[in-house]
């Protein structure tokens, strides 16, 4: 089953705040995810990336038949997704397992739908 | 996965699902006891047809006889097994662990299990629940559709993973017990038999924490429990389907087998349980001295009523604190239990059975016109047939 994992930041805990070891640190256990994974049969890192900051955002909406660009973001919920991965697993039950080895994050697990 | 990707949507999809991982079993998967399994496994799908089909109607009776006839030659754990096959017992297993997977909404977890593990009807889900019937439908189809489209496994979780599911499961048995055991709606002998499922499934989840060398307090403390109350069954209700109260049961119609179960259970507990371990245990303790005292007059009061101060202090409940009242009555005299029921009516707006004890105890200590009153509230405020009839008696006998 492939399923999407947004990667939301903690406020308190956002990349341009951390000391260079601890940047060292928080790219090593996404290191370590892409080694879990990889060791785990039926499972693959599909896609993954890191997201730049809501002030880099721009939104696009439809309006009367035209469309329109603001700046962004969204939300401020959709603010604080700083990255994503697209993943596939044989069940949520692995699929969470293997996200325990990125421990920085709130998560939301979306299935992505089948057709 | 590839069966999760096929699951039907419909009502029982999951039942079915249940049916096909066992029809994939290994090719040395064939139960050591077929007939058991498809006993258990038609037994099920006739109970979710029984509103329906009169034909099915006709035949539920005699599997029903058949199967409580191997329930009353069973008595020990192990003899369970032989006739429900380790193989059946692990996929119930499965579907309550399943259905009380962290992933699903709370408030859905125990009803799936009534539902899919015990194929309890919808319409009653509800009234145990007490929400509206479509509330309840819709409650349960999303959590089926999440179980297909997250992904989540039919297997039995590990170590962490099994530990936190445990509690929801205690929680959903302890429900489909309660149901079996508290009569007021539904076919008689769909009743009792849900009462010994519940039992039936504490007894196999015990096991399977035993197996995986878990300790297992809350599941064993609830067995006990449902072991010493089941074990009145034959004794609380009449001839005419009226509740007979504890004070007169005939006490010689009590299991003593399943009494002496149940107490050994409770003695091979540890100490210094807590959370909702202790609350179970103590509930066990109370049920044990009903369940072990000989006469309705050598039950000791006093004793009972310190296990309720300490359930009361745990949970904080009022609905312990009405049966502490009630406790404190027998031992200290009906002003003692009315004391402790002065702030209970803003806590228990609703409830009859607090003017109904409050009642009681005013009679005792002669106040007739006041407990008339209690008693006519408490009547207006009943929806349960058999404690109806109780209540109105009472009134008329005062």
């Amino acid at each position: 089953m492939r399923y999407t994992v947004f990667l939301v930041d903690y406020a308190d805990k956002r990349w341009e705040d951390l000391t260079e070891a601890e940047q060292a640190e928080w790219m090593a256990q996404h290191e370590a995810f892409d080694a879990v994974v990889a060791a785990r049969e039926g499972c693959t890192i599909v896609a993954g990336e890191a997201l730049t900051g809501g002030d880099s955002a721009t939104v696009l909406r439809p309006v009367g038949g035209d469309v329109v660009l603001t700046d962004g973001p969204y939300t401020e919920a959709t603010e604080a997704i700083g990255g994503f991965y697209v993943i596939e697993a044989p069940d949520l039950d692995v699929l969470t397992d293997l996200l325990r080895s990125l421990p920085f994050y709130v998560m939301e697990i979306r299935p992505v739908a089948p057709f | 996965m590839a069966r999760f990707r096929d699951v039907d949507l419909a009502e029982d999809g999951l039942a079915d699902a249940f049916e096909a991982a066992t029809r994939t079993w290994p090719a040395d998967g064939v139960p050591s006891n077929p007939a058991a399994w498809l006993l258990t496994s038609a037994r099920r799908r006739v109970l979710d047809r029984l509103r329906s089909a009169d034909v099915a109607r006709r035949k539920m009776p005699l599997l029903v006889v058949d199967h409580l006839r191997h329930e009353q030659t069973v008595h020990t754990a192990e003899l369970e097994e032989q006739v429900i096959g380790e193989e059946v017992g692990d996929d119930e297993l499965r579907l309550l662990l399943l259905a009380c997977h962290p992933a699903l909404a709370p408030e859905s977890q125990a009803a799936l299990a009534l539902r899919l593990v015990l194929g309890v009807p919808t319409a009653e889900i509800a009234r145990l629940f007490l929400v509206p019937e479509p509330t309840m439908a819709a409650r349960l189809t999303r959590a089926k559709k999440k179980i297909a489209t997250a992904g989540l496994p039919f297997t039995l979780p590990d170590g962490d993973a099994l530990a936190a599911r445990v509690d929801v499961a205690t929680q959903a048995i302890y429900l489909s017990f309660t149901a079996g055991y508290a009569p007021g709606f539904g076919d008689a002998v769909v009743r009792a038999d849900l009462a010994g499922e519940a039992i039936r499934l504490a007894r196999l989840l015990a096991g399977l924490l035993q197996r995986r060398g878990a300790a297992a307090p809350s599941v064993r403390a609830l067995l006990a429990l449902m072991l010493l109350q089941h074990s009145r069954r034959d004794a609380r209700v009449d001839a005419a389907g009226d509740l007979v109260l504890l004070a007169d049961q005939d006490r010689s119609r009590w299991r003593t087998d399943e009494i002496e179960e149940g107490v050994a259970l409770l003695a091979s507990l540890p100490s210094g349980l807590a959370g909702r371990a202790e609350e179970l245990r103590l509930q066990a303790v109370i049920a044990a001295r009903h369940a072990t005292s000989p006469h309705p007059d050598a039950t000791d009061w006093g004793a009972i009523a310190g296990d309720y101060a300490r359930l009361e202090r745990i949970t904080g409940s009022p609905v312990v604190r009405l049966n502490r009242a009630v406790a404190v009555a027998e031992a200290d005299g009906p002003h003692a239990g009315l004391a402790l029921l002065e702030r209970l009516d803003e806590l228990l707006p609703a409830s009859h059975r607090l003017p109904a004890v409050r009642g009681e105890l005013l009679a005792r200590a002669g106040d007739v016109e006041a407990a008339r009153a209690a008693f006519a509230l408490a009547i207006e405020r009943c929806r349960h047939e058999a404690e109806l009839a109780h209540l109105r008696r009472r009134l008329a006998s005062l």
